[in-house]
């Protein structure tokens, strides 16, 4: 390197930790993002109830799956907030560790459809054999209903958490996968790919570093509706007996054990719908407001 | 005799489509030498921006591409992705048309300007942000800490323009590829990007191919000049010679419709004069001469027989059966 160079470089290395350089940083950092109402009130939802289901043991000392033959069907008191079920069974620690299994599917899930279907739909449009190849299987995957397959895992691998999030990720890949592509498909015409190209950038390189940026909003977005949706399918398939099993409390399998005494107890069945409902409109509320966020015009899917 | 930096040689590019193959450029030939320009002068469809894609191996895998492209005597038509790759910003740098979408709206232009220097030398940390200030300083950006951390929205067109050339120029290409640098600029951003060109080609020594259809871009910076009709090589001389005594009829339509100032009477509006009908489509033009129907000297050979390129005078070429039967002033 010339004596030219070496000394505009030095030059250049001092002007960075210039004063101006650092407020110009600053002001950058305090611009506000723009959050839409429906983010805030969505993080609050699921704050509240991801904070009852992670400090279950420190708000109730009750254990969720302790009998007490004595106790059966209560109504809600001092001592069990939301009464007891037919097996004498404290609700309210019930429904608390209950949650954990709901939110900890709906997210599992959801993270493992978004890296699944973010992988394929951007690496299938690399080639056009590829990309058939891919989206056919993908087809196939989004014809298996979530309910069959997961009774069909059930009845090979025996009930298990891990199979219901095993099933509901098979079942919400596709729809991952299918809305990669197409942005990535629109994204990959644009010039700066081109200009990415000819400045030598090799394919991987463009996928991670150009194109994965590009679909990042709708990744997320997409991301956070399939966690309400696998929270969903995971609370239908307990309620039926194809999901987690009856000796780990889950918002399904509680509203299966009451459904027989609705009419007597209704807290039973209402109060973990409540908790999963009030859940599935926090998650739908935050996929909502992202959506609206990072893409205000309502121009893309 | 050393081989010239850039030579190309017949090339011919065709696009399969439903009737065919539709034959885009057809047998073009130049060569672009160290520190010189070379203008490609064309309308729309007259297969310019092709011509630059296929030395870059950009065209889509519907394209059929023959001849040569020689880079310093090293075939690059055939060439494996893995080595062509190895050359694209190193060996030869691209500016597109468009600086308002050949940058990613979703990176910094210090993400995008490190990379493109990452990507082909190895450098890293303070030494590579250093490196990216200067090519930013170079391509005259007076505050390049700040653009590095803006994203390609929060800059004008020209300055984005800008960034595009530090980027091509990252690497210190031997050619610089200008695919109408200035087209979707406003005219005085347009002078400034074209006096950084011809600066940064004066620096580094570069042969530029210049591709456009602004007579006025290549009276700028051109040395040698190219005018494309139909996927075909017209007329090829050096810039004074294109200006002073255009030898084909295309070429004397095309500055016949440029504008000027003051060449009207006063009282009078001089009227533009322009080509009358329009370039034909792709292999369009079965035999004879493709311009033909526009040429206001057509003559009967012309519809039968293809007047190839022919030197005619000093260190020029033209393609027309008239260039020498009739005396042009």
């Amino acid at each position: 390197m010339s004596e030219r160079t070496d000394t505009a470089l030095r030059d250049l290395v001092t002007a960075r930790r210039s004063p101006e350089v650092a407020t110009l940083r600053l002001r950058r950092a305090r611009r506000p993002m723009p959050v839409a109402w429906e983010v805030l009130v969505g993080v609050g939802l699921l704050a509240v109830v991801a904070a009852l289901a992670i400090f279950a043991p420190l708000i109730t000392p009750i254990d969720p799956r302790a009998l007490a033959l004595d106790q059966r069907l209560l109504p809600p008191t001092a001592g069990h907030p939301f009464g007891t079920d037919d097996l004498g069974r404290d609700l309210f620690a019930r429904v608390l560790y209950g949650g954990r299994v709901s939110l900890g599917v709906g997210v599992a899930a959801a993270l493992l459809s978004a890296l699944a279907g973010a992988t394929l739909g951007l690496i299938a449009p690399v080639n056009r054999a590829l990309d058939m190849l891919i989206m056919r299987i993908v087809d196939g995957m989004m014809s298996i209903p979530a309910i069959l397959l997961a009774i069909a895992l059930v009845a090979v691998a025996g009930a298990s958490v891990e199979n219901v999030i095993i099933a509901v990720t098979v079942v919400e890949t596709p729809r991952i996968a299918r809305i990669i592509r197409a942005a990535v498909l629109s994204l990959r015409e644009r010039p700066f790919i081109d200009a990415a190209v000819t400045a030598g950038s090799s394919w991987p390189r463009i996928i991670l570093r150009h194109l994965l940026p590009g679909v990042a909003s709708q990744l997320i977005v997409q991301t956070a509706f399939v966690c309400a949706a696998a929270m969903m399918i995971e609370a239908g398939l307990s309620f039926i007996g194809a999901g987690t099993p009856p000796t780990t409390p889950s918002w399904g399998n509680i509203m299966a054990d009451g459904r027989s005494l609705w009419q007597i107890r209704p807290n039973l069945i209402f109060i973990p719908a409540a908790f999963l409902s009030a859940t599935l409109i926090g998650v739908n509320l935050v996929g909502d407001g992202l959506r609206k966020a990072l893409d205000p015009d309502g121009t893309r899917a | 005799m050393t081989a010239p930096l850039l030579d190309v040689q017949e090339l011919r590019v065709a696009f399969a489509s439903a009737a065919g193959l539709a034959p885009v450029v057809q047998g073009l030939s130049f060569r672009l030498e160290r520190g010189r320009t070379l203008a490609i002068v064309g309308e729309s469809g007259s297969g310019k921006s092709v011509t630059a894609l296929s030395i870059v191996g950009l065209l889509p895998a519907t394209a059929k591409v023959d001849g040569h492209i020689l880079l310093d005597g090293r075939e690059l038509l055939g060439l494996a992705e893995r080595d062509l790759r190895q050359l694209r910003g190193a060996a030869i740098g691209l500016v597109f048309q468009e600086p308002m979408t050949s940058l990613n709206p979703v990176l910094t232009i210090g993400d995008q300007v490190r990379e493109a220097v990452a990507l082909h030398q190895r450098m890293t940390g303070a030494l590579l942000r250093a490196r990216s200030m200067e090519l930013l300083v170079e391509v005259g950006i007076a505050a390049p800490a700040r653009v590095l951390g803006q994203y390609p929205h929060q800059l004008s067109g020209g300055m984005r323009q800008r960034v595009m050339i530090a980027i091509a120029l990252a690497c210190d290409p031997p050619i610089l590829i200008a695919d109408e640098p200035t087209t979707a600029l406003d005219v005085t951003v347009q002078a400034q990007i074209l006096a950084l060109i011809r600066q940064r080609q004066e620096r580094s020594n570069c042969g530029v191919l210049l591709i456009t259809h602004d007579l006025g871009v290549v009276a700028e910076l051109a040395d040698r000049v190219v005018v494309l009709y139909a996927g075909r090589a017209v007329e090829e001389a050096d810039v004074a010679d294109i200006f002073d005594r255009p030898a084909h009829p295309y070429t004397r339509g095309l500055l016949g419709a440029r504008t000027t100032i003051g060449a009207a009477p006063a009282g009078t509006r001089r009227r533009l004069a322009e080509i009358p009908g329009s370039a034909p489509q792709a292999g369009g033009v079965a035999r004879g001469c493709a311009f033909a129907g526009r040429c206001p000297n057509v003559h009967p050979r012309c519809l039968e027989v293809r007047p190839e390129l022919r030197p005619n005078g000093e260190r020029r070429q033209v393609a027309c059966h008239l260039a020498t039967a009739v005396a042009f002033a």
